[in-house]
């Protein structure tokens, strides 16, 4: 199988990477940013079981029709020439060049075997989660793998990691069998053009359709709805309810590269096991969640951060300041307050007592979006933001 | 006004004129020096105010020139004193109007007596920022016994004793030559154009102006660039009156109960047996003078309130209090909108500026980080011949709690003096000095610019 996606002639395939290159070096000088956020967003797989999970389709859904139409009229065109994760893989799967591999063995290990059918199961699995909300696997999908690796953060190079050592072990597997992009297609093919070379070579009886998405929907349905979370973090400006985010968040980490402030991070936390890399904020010294910026919400290919316009992402509470007064300088009487000219919202105000002279602070429950502004700058670290 | 016709109103403006030439000697004539009497000197008000219409109008009349000089500098607070010293030392004659009868204002009057953002810590040890004619000023109270703590190597924002710095400031401008002005209170502006050319002052003499060919403001509250039309911006900002206390080192500690419900002694002062007990105070606009009434009196009763709960705590019977401040710890009240503002983004990013003439040191809310002030933000838009300093220079409303420190005022006082003498000596206006003679200038007084 993995012969058969690879196969092609050899210079048609060289002429059709020499043309991807320059279409892509095309896309990144006519929009410098576009490397950020395009990768993830150009997969079917990605957009439909989003759309599908949050029932709201963003504007970055559009980029996956022309590969959803490539994708059904030359069958496994895209694994066989525009994938990175393909090249990655298939690069990889040469260093086996020297021993002797069978290459349609398709173990890992002596003893675990893989089925073909495996990339298939996690894309209806994952559609059909999707549908209670929690779309299982799509953070396997080989684009958001190797856009998370693009964010440069250890832990979010984990997957490709994962996907290369299977590539070394067992060239092909990932591409031929656990792909669920490459298992959209297959199913895709089979759905659109019932009778061509490829569909016959991936044969899935309609009530195997139905099973694994039928599967995926109430395994996911059953899942608890914070898997192991005893901790809250804070989110992006935007994110739609915990539950609904790390289940549709494919850790692609667009939103981590598309933030001016740095502050979006990949979360690793033992305590949330189920948002692992899904994205958390933390507060710098200067840096905080901007009151003229969105970039998140409109870089996400999910939806999982709901592109809002900058008024109501501003009114987006993403949690709500909190000073620990008996460790505050002002209220000791000590020369301070700089946190509430600090604050964009005016959400920090200071509490004058006739009857003690002397000031405290309070924050206005009403008007704390939670940017994080007054955390970095307080000097004695006694500012905190709390989710809500 | 508006029931007054043009013509009426310049007739009758025009006869209080009239009657003010008469009685505008008041107060002149003769006086008794002992058992002689001679001839005294005038009191120049132009006669008495008048009722017109039901309106006071003020006479109109001709402001003797007291004196003309090349550096004017108004306000004898830490910044204005540093002003006066660096535009006398850089060889410009230099006048210096101080509304008290003593200089260093909210160091020593307001008894603000810390000198905060003096030093960065560096991989060798603390690094000092305030250097020139501020750490001269400094190293002179060191050789006062009780003049100043926490100064010399090693050491960092030192607390000096008020009347120690009163005494230091008045010997250096003494030495320096600068005329002074004291009891004097800045009251306008003199304009020509967009020009300033002098100030009104008044005093115990009456109305005097003083010409001047470049004036720095250093009156903290921007009262020159306020009245010349400068741009500029106001704040309201928290109003406290700072008291010291007495007797501190008879605490019995072992009566004391317990540290977190026993009031504030607050930080040490270079006498051992008193403290100096900040106070933040209400927000309020600190150029309304019924706010500021209400602060000193409200101020001065619960600094009172407190001191009974201290001499009622057991062991602290014997704390007395030595004093409160004369004058009001104003924080904020206008800075100029000038050439450039000092913003906490800025500083944040460590911004260096080609045109740099002060550099502070670490404090609380800002680092440990070396702020860069540039020479722009001295210089007002449209004003000429009118530089800033002080707490009154171009920051946001995030590092005007920065400027306003004792240790940058040292550094922009010494800046705004130094670029004022330069403008003279090269007979151009302020905005115009040559900025890398300037810096040359102030490195060779010792200033630090990175």
């Amino acid at each position: 199988m993995s012969n058969r996606i690879f196969a092609g002639n050899p210079s048609s395939r060289r002429l059709a990477r020499v043309l991807a290159l320059l279409a892509i070096g095309l896309v990144a000088w006519l929009w410098p940013a576009a490397w950020r956020y395009v990768l993830p967003a150009l997969s079917p797989h990605v957009a439909v079981c989003s759309a599908v999970s949050l029932r709201f389709a963003s504007m970055l859904f559009l980029l996956s029709a022309p590969m959803l139409f490539l994708m059904i009229l030359r069958h496994r065109f895209w694994c066989r020439h525009l994938c990175p994760v393909g090249l990655i893989t298939e690069t990889c799967g040469k260093l086996r060049r020297g021993r002797k591999v069978d290459d349609e063995r398709h173990t890992i290990g002596k003893h675990i075997r893989i089925p073909s059918s495996t990339g298939r199961f996690l894309a209806l699995a994952s559609l059909g989660g999707s549908v209670v909300g929690y779309p299982l696997f799509l953070w396997a999908d080989p684009l958001a793998l190797f856009s998370g690796f693009c964010t440069f953060s250890q832990a979010s190079a984990v997957g490709l990691a994962i996907v290369i050592l299977i590539s070394i072990a067992s060239p092909g597997l990932w591409c031929s069998r656990i792909c669920p992009l490459g298992g959209t297609q297959d199913l895709m093919v089979r759905l659109a053009r019932p009778n061509t070379r490829g569909s016959r070579n991936t044969e899935v009886s309609q009530r195997r359709i139905f099973l694994a998405a039928a599967l995926g929907a109430v395994f996911s349905a059953l899942i608890p709805a914070d898997v192991l979370a005893r901790k809250r973090h804070l989110r992006p400006p935007g994110t739609v309810d915990e539950t609904a985010l790390k289940g549709g968040c494919i850790r692609c980490g667009n939103c981590t590269r598309s933030c001016p402030s740095g502050i979006i991070e990949p979360s690793v936390d033992s305590r949330d096991v189920a948002g692992f890399l899904v994205p958390r904020l933390k507060f710098s010294r200067t840096d905080y969640c901007l009151e003229d910026c969105n970039r998140c919400g409109h870089a996400c290919p999910t939806g999982v951060i709901r592109p809002l316009p900058l008024r109501d992402k501003n009114r987006h509470v993403i949690g709500i300041a909190r000073i620990d007064l008996s460790e505050c300088l002002l209220t000791m009487d000590a020369e301070c307050g700089v946190c509430v000219p600090r604050c964009p919202h005016g959400a920090i105000v200071e509490q004058f007592s006739r009857q003690s002279y002397t000031t405290t602070l309070k924050v206005i429950a009403e008007k704390c979006n939670g940017c994080g502004a007054c955390v970095g700058i307080c000097p004695t670290k006694v500012v905190t933001v709390e989710a809500v | 006004m508006e029931s007054l016709s043009r013509r009426s109103f310049l007739r009758k403006i025009a006869l209080a004129g009239a009657t003010a030439l008469g009685p505008g000697i008041v107060g002149a004539g003769q006086i008794y020096e002992g058992s002689k009497i001679v001839e005294a000197e005038r009191v120049y008000r132009g006669g008495p105010a008048i009722i017109v219409d039901g309106k006071v109008i003020q006479p109109r009349r001709e402001v003797p020139v007291i004196c003309e000089t090349d550096v004017l500098v108004v306000g004898g607070g830490c910044a204005g004193v540093m002003s006066a010293l660096a535009a006398a030392r850089t060889g410009a004659k230099v006048t210096l109007v101080e509304r008290y009868g003593c200089f260093g204002g909210l160091w020593t009057a307001g008894l603000v007596l810390i000198v905060l953002a003096t030093h960065v810590e560096a991989d060798q040890g603390l690094k000092k920022c305030v250097r020139g004619i501020g750490d001269e000023l400094l190293n002179r109270l060191l050789k006062i016994k009780g003049g100043i703590i926490n100064q010399g190597p090693g050491m960092r924002d030192p607390t000096s004793d008020p009347e120690a710095t009163k005494y230091v400031m008045a010997e250096m401008l003494s030495e320096a030559g600068v005329e002074i002005l004291l009891n004097s209170w800045v009251t306008n502006a003199v304009m020509e154009g967009n020009s300033i050319e002098g100030i009104l002052f008044e005093s115990k003499a009456g109305c005097h102006a003083v010409k001047a060919k470049v004036v720095v403001d250093a009156s903290g509250d921007g009262d020159v660039f306020g009245a010349a039309g400068a741009e500029h911006v106001r704040h309201i900002h928290r109003i406290g009156l700072v008291h010291r206390l007495g007797n501190v080192d008879r605490i019995a500690a072992s009566k004391s109960g317990d540290k977190r419900s026993s009031p504030n002694l607050s930080s040490n002062t270079p006498l051992p047996s008193v403290r100096w007990v900040n106070m933040q105070g209400p927000q309020g606009d600190c150029l309304d003078i019924r706010t500021l009434t209400q602060c000193e009196l409200d101020g001065r009763r619960a600094v009172w309130e407190k001191l009974k709960n201290i001499q009622q705590t057991p062991g602290r019977e014997q704390v007395f209090m030595l004093d409160t401040a004369s004058q009001l710890g104003i924080r904020a009240s206008r800075t100029l909108t000038g050439l450039h503002e000092v913003t906490f983004d800025e500083t944040m990013a460590n911004k260096k500026y080609a045109d740099v003439v002060a550099i502070g040191g670490a404090y609380a809310f800002v680092g440990n980080r070396a702020c860069q002030i540039p020479y722009r933000a001295l210089v007002p838009l449209k004003i000429d011949n009118l530089l800033a300093t002080g707490r009154c220079v171009a920051a946001d409303n995030l590092m005007l709690n920065y400027t306003r420190l004792i240790g940058p005022c040292l550094v922009t006082g010494h800046a705004a003096g130094t670029a004022a003498a330069l403008a003279v000596d090269s007979k151009c206006r302020p905005r115009d000095a040559d900025v890398a003679k300037l810096q040359r200038l102030l490195k060779a007084q010792g200033a630090y610019l990175g």
